[in-house]
Formats: structure tokens, C-alpha cells, sequence
């Protein structure tokens, strides 16, 4: 493995009374693509939260770009987040401005360059999700998968160098949710982006990902490519991945 | 009882405390002078029409009121007067706070539920902006600065409406209506009252930001929090007011 973008240290994370990670720990290489699958409330979403720091962890540590997220001051996290990307399961656009505002936004905040430079990244970056011509619609105007991909283009305007996405095909017809995964899988060839993507959706996880890792019970079941895991004894990875149509 | 008590006390301690930090942090880099600019578009000039119309309507139902009452001791001259104190001490500022609280609350309220169950929220947290100095601090400042201003527009379309009734009927001049207004209400008295309209700004946009900012629940999550901002905003209005009107007269006893 090339060297770790993402680690985690025996992390813990409860709810109240209920554990959802226990003392989990893995590493993600700078440039890899993984996929973490599981059942619902297996902690696939809170481990993606807590490498942006969305999240804390109650025992162990996250490093993200060799950095310990629980030890950044809000400076600090601020400028770790800038080198991230987060695309979420809803998308969560900004609904009061415009596709292309959305898309500016982080720009704006976050560098110090001209209007016409970010008018151009912009019209770049949907050309890229092929949302060309569409800077001026509401989010409300567009349909889910557009919103996925308006957000997607939001998520790497600052060229982030790790890519967290949470459900990429939640809600989306098969076709759609194929036209996004060449998106991320471009993404991560052309700019080597180090991307995590959190999913039940196994085709999905294949054509993205080179490893795959198996939530189960606050812990790692399995990880490897979907040959290792298809390979598995284990009763829980097999009968998760019997569980999957189309794999 | 004794629970219910503590309860509304434990819940007004926490939103005083989120309304504070809303306001110390604005005085925080980065300053969000623009989005203060477009909520004081969104909260103070798009409320300018209701504040105005309300206003005129009870000027000059207080006006026929007040007229009802003075006739009997042959005292119609005073109108002007009485209503501009009236106005201008206490139900303009009450007034004003809890069309406020309905419009402003409930927006507020809504429109960051909405952003907490739609991720909005953790959107701007992962796009590394401080959410809460964006939408909170912003919220905060623009309401003290909105509501002093709209309340003076309420006390002057009040005193204008009586005015209006008052000419309709007795056919008093312009001139001789708001001399007599205002010669009742010096500017020593017209400052702390529309001043203390600011703490009713803050604690319309802490109260509601707090109930958003931390909704719960999906779309029921964000109609309660729409509801609560306008029902909690209300009633804490009222009692800080007896307890600002106290502090008013203990302040500016000539006033009082």
C-alpha cells in the first residue's frame, strides 16, 4: 500500500447506549479508491464524518493527510477541509442560490482568486458533470441526478485531494447512478484522488473501487478486491454479498 | 409543575447562551458583513411592507379608540399625544417584536431546520465555513440592527394613521397633529424604548436560530421548529419587556 492518506487508530464512536465502532482500525493510501459496504447502521456513514471531523471520535484517532483531526483547532480543521471533498447522500445543495453559486461557493470562501477565474472554473467543473449550460437553474429545478452531480462539482472545486462520498446511487435509477460512478472513476484517475466511497450498492463499489472494506458490527469483517471478498468462508460477507442483486 | 419550571428555565438559559456566542463571534474574522447585507434584505426590508401596514391599522384603531374615551372629559386635543406616547414607549416596540417574532421567527426557524435535516449544515462545515458564525452570528446581528429601524417605521406609520382617522373626523391639520405628537415625547424618551427593540431582535434570532440550528426529525422536525420559534420568541418577549420597562424607568426616571 502506498502511503496512508486516511488512518484510523482503534477508534470508538456511541450513540447514547448503542456502539457503532469499536476500536476500528484500518489505513486508506494516498490515491486509492475504497469502497466501505455494510448493512444500514453499521457506522459506514459516521466513519465517513469522522474523517472530515463532522464527527468525534469518544477513543482512538483520526489521521487524515498525516494530520490527527480531534487535535486540529478550528483553524486547522478548516484548512484539513479544504484538501477534502464531501459529496453527500442528499446532495445538500444550498437551495436558496443557484447551481453555479453552489458550485462558486467554496471558491469564494476559500481562495483569493478573480471572479473570472472562478466563473471558469465553474463552467469547467459542470462541463465535467456534464451540466453544461445549467448554471443559473434552482437547485429545486433539477432532477436527483443532477443534484448528485451539481453537488459533486461543488465538492471538488478547491481540487481536493481526498474524496468522501456518502451513497453515490441512493435514489437513483441505475443508468444515472452508472453516469456517476464514470465520474468518480474519472476523478480518480486524472487528478489521483484519494477516494472513499460509502455504499450497499456492490456494482457500484466494483466499478469505483480497488478495495473493498466490510463494516460488520463495529468492526472490519473483510477487506480486498470483490475476488477476496467473493472468495471469503465467512458466513456474513457471503451472505451479504448474496444479498446484493447484480453483483 | 416544579419540572416544567426548571425545564423552560434550562431551555431559556441555553438559547440565551447560543443567542451570546452568536453575537461575540461576529466580532470574530472573517467578518460576514455580506451576508449580514442580504439578511438585512431578507429579515429587515421584506418585513418593511407588514410592519408598515400594521402599523397604520393600529394608529388608527387606537386613534378612534383613544377618541371614544377622551370625548367623555371633553379631552379630544390630547389624542395626538396619547397616542404618540403610546406608540412610541411601549406598544410600538411590543408590537413590532411580535410581528416580528411571527415572520422572522418562523422563517428563521424553518429555513435552518431545513438546513440541518437536509445537510446543509454539514455541507458548510465541510466546505470549511463556520456554520453557526454564517447562519447564526449573521441572523443575530441583522435582527438587533432590523429592529430598532423597523420599529421606528411602525411608530411613525401609527402616529401617521391616527393622524388620518383623526383629520377624517375633526379635520385637524397636519401640522398641529404631529406638533402636538411629538411635544409629549422628547428624545430622551424615544431612544431607550426603540433601543431596547435591539435585545427583542436578539432574542427573536437567537431563540429561532437556536430551535433550527438544532432541529430534529425530517420535515416534522422543521414544522416544529418553524412553530416553537414563534411560540418561544413570544413569550420570552413579553417577559424580558416587563423587565426591560422596569430597568427603563430605574434608568431614565424622568422619562418614566
Amino acid at each position: 500500500m502506498s502511503e496512508a492518506a486516511i488512518r484510523f487508530e482503534k477508534v470508538s464512536k456511541s450513540f447514547g447506549s448503542r456502539t457503532i465502532l469499536k476500536e476500528l482500525s484500518f489505513e486508506i493510501g494516498k490515491g486509492d479508491s475504497v469502497a466501505i459496504l455494510g448493512r444500514s447502521g453499521t457506522g459506514k456513514s459516521v466513519t465517513l464524518k469522522l474523517m472530515i471531523g463532522l464527527l468525534e471520535p469518544d477513543a482512538g484517532d483520526v489521521f487524515v493527510l498525516d494530520r490527527n483531526v480531534a487535535d486540529l483547532d478550528a483553524s486547522g480543521l478548516s484548512e484539513l477541509r479544504r484538501e477534502m471533498g464531501f459529496l453527500f447522500q442528499s446532495a445538500a445543495l444550498f437551495d436558496s442560490i443557484s447551481v453555479g453559486e453552489n458550485i462558486a461557493f467554496p471558491m469564494r470562501r476559500q481562495s483569493k482568486v478573480d471572479e473570472s477565474e472562478i466563473r471558469d472554473r465553474v463552467e469547467e467543473l459542470l462541463r465535467q458533470v456534464k451540466l453544461d449550460g445549467e448554471y443559473d437553474k434552482m437547485p429545486a429545478d433539477l432532477s436527483g441526478g443532477m443534484k448528485k452531480r451539481a453537488a459533486l462539482a461543488r465538492s471538488l472545486a478547491l481540487r481536493p485531494s481526498v474524496l468522501l462520498v456518502d451513497e453515490p446511487s441512493a435514489g437513483l435509477d441505475p443508468i444515472t447512478s452508472e453516469e456517476i460512478d464514470e465520474l468518480l472513476i474519472s476523478i480518480g484517475e486524472e487528478d489521483e484522488t484519494t477516494i472513499v466511497i460509502v455504499t450497499h450498492n456492490i456494482p457500484s463499489a466494483r466499478r469505483i473501487c480497488d478495495e473493498m472494506i466490510l463494516l460488520d458490527g463495529g468492526l472490519i469483517r473483510a477487506r480486498g478486491d470483490l475476488a477476496a471478498l467473493e472468495a471469503s468462508d465467512d458466513e456474513v460477507v457471503k451472505k451479504f454479498l448474496s444479498s446484493q442483486s447484480g453483483g | 409543575m416544579r419540572e416544567l419550571i426548571a425545564n423552560f428555565f434550562d431551555d431559556a438559559g441555553r438559547m440565551g447562551l447560543f443567542g451570546l456566542r452568536g453575537f461575540r463571534d461576529a466580532f470574530r474574522k472573517p467578518f460576514e458583513i455580506p451576508e449580514i447585507i442580504v439578511q438585512l434584505g431578507s429579515l429587515g426590508v421584506r418585513s418593511t411592507p407588514l410592519i408598515a401596514l400594521s402599523g397604520l391599522a393600529v394608529g388608527v384603531v387606537m386613534s378612534m379608540h383613544t377618541r371614544s374615551s377622551l370625548e367623555r372629559f371633553g379631552a379630544e386635543a390630547l389624542i395626538p399625544n396619547v397616542l404618540a406616547i403610546a406608540m412610541i414607549k411601549e406598544t410600538g416596540p411590543l408590537v413590532t417584536a411580535l410581528l416580528l417574532a411571527g415572520r422572522v421567527g418562523a422563517g428563521i426557524g424553518a429555513e435552518l431546520g431545513g438546513m440541518r435535516v437536509t445537510e446543509q449544515i454539514d455541507a458548510l462545515e465541510s466546505l470549511a465555513v463556520d456554520s453557526f458564525k454564517y447562519l447564526v452570528s449573521t441572523r443575530v446581528v441583522a435582527c438587533m440592527i432590523a429592529q430598532p429601524l423597523l420599529t421606528t417605521v411602525f411608530n411613525f406609520m401609527a402616529i401617521s394613521g391616527g393622524f388620518l382617522a383623526e383629520t377624517m373626523l375633526s379635520g385637524i391639520s397636519f401640522e398641529l397633529y404631529f406638533q402636538r405628537a411629538f411635544s409629549s415625547v422628547p428624545f430622551r424618551d424615544y431612544i431607550p424604548a426603540t433601543l431596547k427593540t435591539a435585545v427583542f431582535g436578539f432574542l427573536i434570532a437567537a431563540i429561532s436560530s437556536y430551535l433550527g440550528y438544532n432541529a430534529r426529525g425530517g420535515a416534522e422536525g422543521v414544522g416544529r421548529a418553524s412553530t416553537q420559534s414563534v411560540v418561544a420568541s413570544s413569550i420570552i418577549l413579553i417577559i424580558v419587556d416587563v423587565i426591560l420597562v422596569r430597568i427603563i424607568f430605574f434608568a431614565f426616571p424622568e422619562g418614566s
